[in-house]
């Protein structure tokens, strides 16, 4: 797998327009994280038939299928947002594709896999769009969304801008910026020490 | 007219890069100098149609009228997979590509295509849609990067910072063909 961090922040990018919303980002995040679990049982699974080189699609076929299984416990718990996401669930799934590698999908180091950085940023990132939006934060509940204000006065006055695709992209641009910049700094400072 | 306005639609507004955020990483590597997007291009229209046709016919003829929904992501991605097998059989090795970024736009767009189109000539409108998206995307980045390459700009923001921030000039760009007074009055 290669560690590329451009590949981690486009992975980000299936899930931006769910993203303007916390509720709806802790629900991808539950979905990535249900993908990874049953991804590592249909791995196992795969390994033992021997399926070599049809052993990605069935992989591949696997994670539809996870993803499926996904989409009807959400309609069972949450139907209002199943309704919402509905498509989203199935583009969570290309997002996790390219969490997994970029010419090795079917790598055997899963603990390399950065799900664990990923999980937080995709919910970090979400709420820092909603309460700069919309100045809330907005939890899943079994009615829907319940949205709890923040930040008083944002409902009105808020950039919803940054709820918006082209306010995200140039968001993540500004993180990556940040990244790179203190990146730069830190490696400087620890050569001078 | 009906086709026109879904083209646009979907290869503008609402395409399967900026609304989706399906390809763009794929829009990110291909617009680097030296990449084979052109190469890739006809073979892309050619599989994504193939597919698309083949899944919506499955879809509405098989899955569908026995209540089998729910088999209709795996039956896509089987489909798609067989029809990527098939094509790169026929092409000559350097013409192949067979990265996680293709094969994930590849599926996104074909399931795009079959969830949203509510015909055969629908579905297939919105595949060739996404990826004209796909292709004037990849040259408007690709110019973008020729631009900032031989701009004075601070090391932090060359790369992925710069690139990412132009990605969202473009998708308010595109989004604004939808909302635009003239564009609508042309139409009309």
């Amino acid at each position: 797998m290669k560690k590329n961090p451009v590949i981690f922040l486009f992975a980000l990018c299936p899930l931006v327009p769910v993203s303007a919303r916390f509720g709806y980002a802790l629900v991808m995040a539950l979905a990535l994280c249900w993908y990874f679990l049953t991804g590592i049982a249909f791995r196992e699974l795969v390994k033992k038939l021997d399926l070599s080189s049809a052993g990605p699609t069935v992989e591949l076929v696997a994670l539809a299928f996870s993803a499926t299984v996904y989409y009807l416990i959400l309609r069972w718990m949450i139907p209002t947002l199943a309704v919402s996401l509905g498509l989203y669930v199935f583009v969570s799934a290309f997002s996790y594709l390219l969490l997994l590698g970029i010419d090795t999908f079917s790598s055997d180091s899963l603990e390399s896999i950065p799900l664990m950085q990923f999980v937080p940023t995709l919910i970090l990132f979400s709420a820092v769009r909603e309460l700069l939006g919309f100045g809330t934060i907005s939890l899943p509940v079994p009615e829907g969304l319940m949205v709890v204000p923040v930040l008083p006065g944002f409902s009105s006055y808020g950039i919803r801008f940054w709820g918006t695709t082209g306010g995200a992209f140039i968001l993540l641009g500004v993180l990556a910026w940040a990244a790179k910049y203190f990146h730069r700094r830190i490696s400087s400072f620890r050569r001078n020490a | 007219m009906q086709y026109v306005d879904i083209l646009f639609f979907y290869a503008f507004s609402c395409s399967v890069l900026w609304a989706y955020g399906i390809g763009l990483e794929k829009t990110f590597f291909d617009s680097r100098n030296g990449s084979r997007f052109m190469v890739r291009m006809p073979i892309l229209f050619a599989q994504t149609l193939i597919a698309g046709f083949a899944i919506f016919e499955l879809n509405s003829r098989v899955l569908l009228p026995h209540g089998l929904f729910v088999l209709i992501p795996m039956a896509t991605i089987l489909v798609c997979s067989l029809v990527r097998m098939v094509i790169s059989l026929a092409l000559p090795p350097t013409a192949q590509d067979f990265s996680t970024g293709e094969r994930v736009f590849f599926f996104g767009t074909v399931f795009l295509a079959t969830s949203e189109g509510a015909s055969l000539g629908n579905s297939l409108a919105i595949a060739l849609a996404s990826v004209l998206a796909f292709a004037f995307s990849t040259v408007l980045l690709f110019s973008v990067r020729e631009r900032i390459a031989t701009a004075d700009v601070r090391a932090d923001w060359k790369g992925a910072p710069l690139i990412l921030v132009s990605m969202g000039l473009l998708a308010i760009g595109m989004h604004s063909a939808d909302v635009s007074w003239w564009i609508q009055e042309a139409f009309r």
